[in-house]
């Protein structure tokens, strides 16, 4: 039982808590926040992970950038908290139910049944030095990873374009 | 006379303190890392961060209202006074009203709308000063030198993604802000809310652009690395780098003087966009309409006591923090000008690590104390923006003036990696702005002299757009003045 | 650090792509310049242009050998090439028949055709993705892309819905997509397709087969939504009917095309880590349900554009089958990948698979003329006024056109003949091509299946053909509104149904280079 296990058990335990939190929140702000928290604890086990660049650009981006919209969004709505009438059970919905238990149960035994790796790696010796930083990562999305990279900038622009197609007054 | 002597004196003592402080910091960090190596992050971290930016925070309280009163012809607090027979009951030139705000926060009733959201009304606040507060830990505020035979250096926090962890922590600032305004389930205090969040979102991204070109110059993301050290520091025989090395060089004597490579020079346009959208980001004026203190009272309409303290405190705590950047990327940090090399490299700096450090950290701390200054002199100079004008400046200008900053910077940077041609583009920009402003100050006095309808297109663009209708004398109230007011309606 | 070296060469299968992208960006920026009321009849000329110049780029690409580009990231092969020139062709048509379409509605703007162009790079990016992420990144460019233009006119209340529902289910199935990717990843530890069979059969030997076929289920599943198979086709009528016709046409061709190259891609390197057979039993359920399904939908439709709707998902069908033939293996032979081999000496397997790969690009090249030229006369004979009563694409529309419209009655007659299967059109030879690829690969109770549900087809699409000729002109029928743009897109379109469908010659050679893809 090392510290890392130890930490990674508790962000795993607070991410998939607070999870929950974001569906069974009543408001839509405090699932929204709920949602900052799990980002929050994800970048903890990117932290665990050794990808230290990949953990703050997960707070800088999901936390800072893209909930803040969704907060501001939420706020602009004024959203109540949620008014349905109860739970109602419909054929689509026990059939919804039944295939997402199923879907489950499936992955569930599929991950159950990998088996365990052979060598582990703890701490500093599991990475090669360099990796995770900045530069690394740097040099590696303009090399390697050039395609996708490049992939992503299309699709940014082509969302961006979209989303004003969508949002402007009526054509 | 008299006054000028005043100010003087009380410059010395703010000037005594910070030695003082940086001395005590550089032999403290030494003591720690002999007991336990890597302490001095921590003493750092007691004495910059929660003494030093706190200290300098809370004073600010004071410097503000001191300041204003100043441009308004009043004589501002000096009604505090602490009365011990030595001070022949002074009023300390109303220092001691910080004191009395402390105890006033800490005392008042901790209020709780009956209809707020409790978890998140009281996280708010926390929200709101945490980050502002973290921010500082990557700053570095004195070089490393050897104290009692340990490396110590000025800075809690030295990530390898520097300016990411800025931008990262920066902003989540907003969530304070608009939870509080949501959660207080109050009209006002929503609009502020969702006004904070929008003006924060829309210059993040110029916040974000603004430094890509320093990034670019000095091929770094940490902020140590931005500051660098000069030749030769303190006998080690580096290179200079960063900030502190020079782009035109020459000695006098043994004495160095010349251009250093100081991000203002560099990169002006980069300054000013940083400058205007860290500003917004404080949501001070002229970016205040979050807080709209005359009409929506802002965010924290609800919020009484120290939760109330604690957003006011954050906000001179980003004063402070965004000092320390500016200074830290665009003014070489904790170095002078010019001389460096010759101060590193006097016997008496070579054996005292911590005198070269403590005299650095000053300079540090001067720089720091200009910048703070200006804030509060922009703050109670401009008229405040309407909340388009906000939007448009940030969308409209901030953005495309980045965006062409990355690009220009971005050739300059591959034609000249000496960064040489980037000063002259730099200076060239400095130029130009020095010419723009005085040519159209020249013009709207022109506008305004002789004839009745002298007001022309010109003068209209200089001093017509954004007057609010009211004037300052509704400004002149401090936070605490306005709050108080509301506060006291609402109970 | 050792860093790898991109040369030039990498980026020559990105050049239609890149050509595409230019051409949106400057549509984009022009429109910046433009008042409200200024004349935008330019901008389907340049859209138009630049996917003719983009098409013909990708058919010289065709002869150059198929090798890897990017490091694996990207494939460059005959197949790709072929698929980006199918996309362009339905970039071109659509960009014609949006010219009538947008200017009857007074719409034209420029990011509509840069939309439909950046969803063409996307597209073309798609076909040549050889690695899990970029794949995935190009599924949501054409996929957000076409999200935007199906909501682009929010006319009334069924584009929203049409908008709305694809949005949410496309989300869906990309998420779906997503984790079916993420769980190959997870058992092979490489995104790149093609290092994949190694660790599969590894995975397979380690008793680790369960997270395998969970990942590849996931992703067939993802990519049946984009295909619109049956049962996972419920948007597809929706939103066919209530996306602007152009952009209807654009789906129902490009998407489809690039969705199925990529399927293929995808499966080929995973099948042949894992058993074909799974693969195989995957994809001919779908066949069989998409094409049964999908043409008894549409028998019932009075609403034409609704019955073009059921109709690509038959013919999804049709190329599902094709893609089933694919995954044909004997049992206890080794699923061989269709590298750029020379197929003399090969076995009769390997033949039939290449058969059935080229069948599929035939199959998606016909059915983009056909069907882009069918989606174009349902552009002109719709009003604007008709759409919020849905009697805008009543079959009624179509009686007598023969006698008011002659051509355009013609054109609809060959692709209607063309979608049903019948000669002398492309739509016979590709089914031609399909059905016996097919049958050489052995499936032949499918293939009958496919051929008796493909008759039945034959009974709704002769429908309209009969409205057109056999029935009088009804009493108060508004005026035909000609647009020479979009009457341009019918004309190539009945040309190239009616002349390829008699001369298949040059087209034939141009899908035996297309036949092969890169492997490794």
């Amino acid at each position: 039982m090392n510290i890392e296990l130890v930490l990674f058990g508790a962000f795993a335990l607070l991410t998939l808590l607070s999870a929950g939190l974001v569906i069974f929140a009543k408001s839509a702000i405090s699932s929204a926040m709920s949602l900052v928290a799990t980002f929050f604890f994800l970048a903890g086990i990117y932290v665990l992970l050794w990808a230290h660049t990949v953990a703050v650009l997960q707070v800088l981006v999901y936390a800072g950038a893209i909930m803040v919209l969704f907060l501001f969004v939420i706020m602009l709505l004024n959203l109540g908290e949620e008014t349905s009438a109860g739970p109602r059970l419909t054929l689509s919905r026990i059939l919804g139910g039944a295939a997402a238990a199923g879907l489950l149960v499936v992955l569930v035994m599929v991950i159950w049944r990998i088996p365990a790796p052979t060598t582990t790696f703890t701490g500093a010796q599991a990475v090669a030095s360099g990796f995770g930083t900045l530069p690394a990562i740097g040099q590696v999305i303009y090399t390697q990873w050039l395609l996708p990279f490049e992939a992503v900038s299309l699709l940014l622009l082509v969302a961006m374009v979209g989303a004003v197609v969508v949002a402007k007054s009526r054509i | 006379m008299k006054r000028t002597l005043t100010m003087l004196f009380w410059f010395g003592v703010m000037f005594a303190h910070f030695v003082g402080i940086m001395a005590l910091a550089y032999a403290l960090g030494g003591l720690v890392e002999g007991v336990l190596p890597g302490g001095s992050r921590l003493t750092n971290l007691a004495i910059l961060m929660v003494a030093v930016v706190m200290g300098i925070a809370s004073l600010l309280t004071v410097a503000e209202r001191k300041w204003s009163s100043l441009m308004q012809n009043r004589i501002g607090p000096n009604r505090a006074r602490i009365n011990l027979p030595i001070l022949k009951d002074s009023a300390l030139v109303g220092i001691p009203h910080f004191l009395a705000d402390g105890m006033k926060m800490l005392f008042k009733e901790d209020f709780l709308p009956a209809t707020a959201n409790k978890l998140l009304y009281n996280l708010g606040p926390m929200l709101a000063f945490a980050p502002v507060f973290a921010l500082y830990a990557v700053v570095p505020s004195g070089p490393t030198v050897q104290v009692f035979g340990h490396t110590v250096d000025m800075v809690v926090a030295t990530p390898d993604f520097g300016l990411l962890y800025v931008f990262a922590i920066a902003s989540l600032a907003v969530y304070g802000t608009s939870l509080a305004g949501w959660s207080s389930n109050n009209k006002f205090a929503l609009l502020g809310g969702v006004r904070a969040a929008s003006q924060m979102i829309s210059y993040e991204v110029a916040l974000g652009l603004s430094l890509v070109g320093l990034m670019m110059a000095f091929s770094t993301v940490q902020l140590p690395a931005f500051v660098g050290n000069v030749t030769n520091e303190l006998g080690l025989g580096n290179a200079a780098t960063g900030q502190a090395r020079y782009l035109w060089e020459g000695k006098i004597g043994g004495f160095d003087i010349g251009l250093p490579a100081w991000g203002f020079l560099l990169q002006p346009l980069g300054f000013f966009l940083f400058f205007a959208a860290a500003f917004a980001e404080t949501k001070r004026a002229p970016f205040d309409t979050p807080e709209g203190e005359s009409e929506i009272i802002g965010y924290f309409v609800e919020y009484s006591g120290m939760k109330f303290g604690l957003f006011m405190i954050s906000e001179f705590v980003e004063i402070v923090v965004l000092s320390g950047l500016i200074v830290v990327l665009f003014f070489g940090g904790y170095h002078l000008p010019f001389g460096g090399e010759w101060l590193s490299n006097l016997a008496l700096m070579r054996e005292h690590g911590w005198l070269y450090g403590t005299i650095l950290g000053t300079v540090f701390w001067a720089k720091v104390m200009f910048f703070v200054w200006l804030q509060l002199a922009i703050r109670w100079t401009f008229p405040r923006f309407r909340y388009d004008q906000i939007q448009s400046l940030g969308w409209k200008i901030l953005l495309p003036i980045g965006l062409f900053n990355v690009f220009a910077t971005g050739a300059l940077v591959l034609w000249d990696p000496s960064l040489r041609a980037l000063a002259v583009f730099g200076l060239l920009q400095i130029g130009l702005l020095i010419a723009l402003t005085t040519s159209s100050a020249l013009k709207s006095e022109e506008g305004h002299g002789g004839h009745g309808h002298g007001h022309d297109a010109h003068g209209h663009d200089a001093h017509g757009h954004g007057l609010p209708a009211h004037g300052h004398a509704a400004h002149a109230d401090t936070h605490s003045g306005a709050h108080s007011g509301a506060a006291a309606a609402s109970h | 650090m050792n860093l790898p070296n991109l040369t030039s060469a990498d980026f020559l299968p990105l050049l239609p792509a890149i050509i595409l992208v230019v051409g949106a960006c400057i549509l984009l920026l022009s429109e910046v310049f433009l008042s409200a009321h200024s004349s935008r009849g330019y901008q389907a000329v340049l859209s138009t242009a630049t996917s003719v110049i983009a098409g013909a780029v990708s058919l010289t690409l065709l002869t150059e050998p198929a090798r890897a580009v990017f490091l694996g990231f990207g494939a460059m092969d005959p197949f790709s090439s072929f698929l980006t020139f199918t996309v362009c062709v339905s970039l071109a048509l659509a960009s014609l028949t949006a010219a009538g379409f947008l200017r009857k509605r007074g719409a034209e703007r420029g990011e509509f055709y840069a939309l439909m162009l950046f969803a063409g790079a996307g597209m073309s990016l798609l076909g040549l993705s050889n690695e899990l992420i970029t794949l995935f990144v190009n599924v949501e460019v054409l996929s957000i892309a076409t999200y935007a233009l199906t909501s682009y006119l929010r006319r009334g209340t069924r584009p929203s819905e049409a908008g709305f529902k694809y949005f949410i289910l496309g989300a869906f199935s990309s998420a779906v997509l997503l984790y079916g990717s993420a769980l190959l990843y997870g058992a092979t530890g490489t995104t790149l397709l093609s290092d994949m069979s190694g660790p599969l059969r590894a995975a397979m030997a380690n008793n680790n087969g369960a997270l395998v076929y969970a990942g590849a289920v996931l992703v067939a599943a993802g990519f049946s939504f984009k295909v619109a198979a049956v049962p996972f086709h419920m948007w597809t009528p929706d939103v066919y009917e209530g996306a602007p016709t152009p952009v209807t046409a654009l789906m129902s061709a490009g998407v489809k095309a690039a969705a199925f190259v990529a399927l293929v891609r995808v499966f080929i390197s995973v099948g042949s880590g894992i058993d074909a057979q799974l693969p195989f039993a995957i994809f001919s359920t779908l066949a069989l349900l998409t094409m049964v399904a999908g043409n008894l939908l549409a028998i019932p439709q009075r609403n034409v554009k609704r019955m073009l709707a059921y109709s690509s998902i038959a013919h999804a069908g049709y190329l599902l089958l094709g893609v089933a033939a694919l995954f044909v293996s004997a049992p206890g032979q080794e699923f061989k990948l269709l590298g750029p081999t020379a197929l003399i000496g090969a076995s009769p397997e390997d033949v039939a698979r290449v058969d059935a790969l080229r069948g599929i690009l035939y199959y998606l090249l016909a059915y983009t003329f056909t069907a882009v030229g069918a989606f174009g006369v349902v552009s002109l004979l719709e009003r604007r006024e008709d759409e919020e009563k849905g009697t805008a694409w009543d079959l009624e529309r179509f009686s007598g056109l023969a006698q008011r419209r002659p051509g355009w009655a013609f054109a609809m007659a060959a692709f209607m003949l063309s979608l049903a299967g019948i000669p002398p059109t492309i739509g016979f030879i590709g089914k031609l091509i399909l059905f016996r690829a097919a049958v050489d690969a052995g499936l032949v109770g499918l293939t009958i299946i496919a051929v008796l549900s493909s008759a039945a087809g034959a009974y709704y699409y002769l429908r309209v053909v009969v409205y057109m000729y056999m029935r009088p002109v009804p009493e108060g029928a508004h005026t035909l509104e000609r647009s020479w743009m979009t009457e341009l897109a019918l004309v190539v379109s009945t040309v190239a149904v009616v002349l390829l469908g008699i001369l298949p010659g040059p087209l034939t050679e141009w899908i035996a280079q297309a036949g092969t893809l890169f492997t490794r």
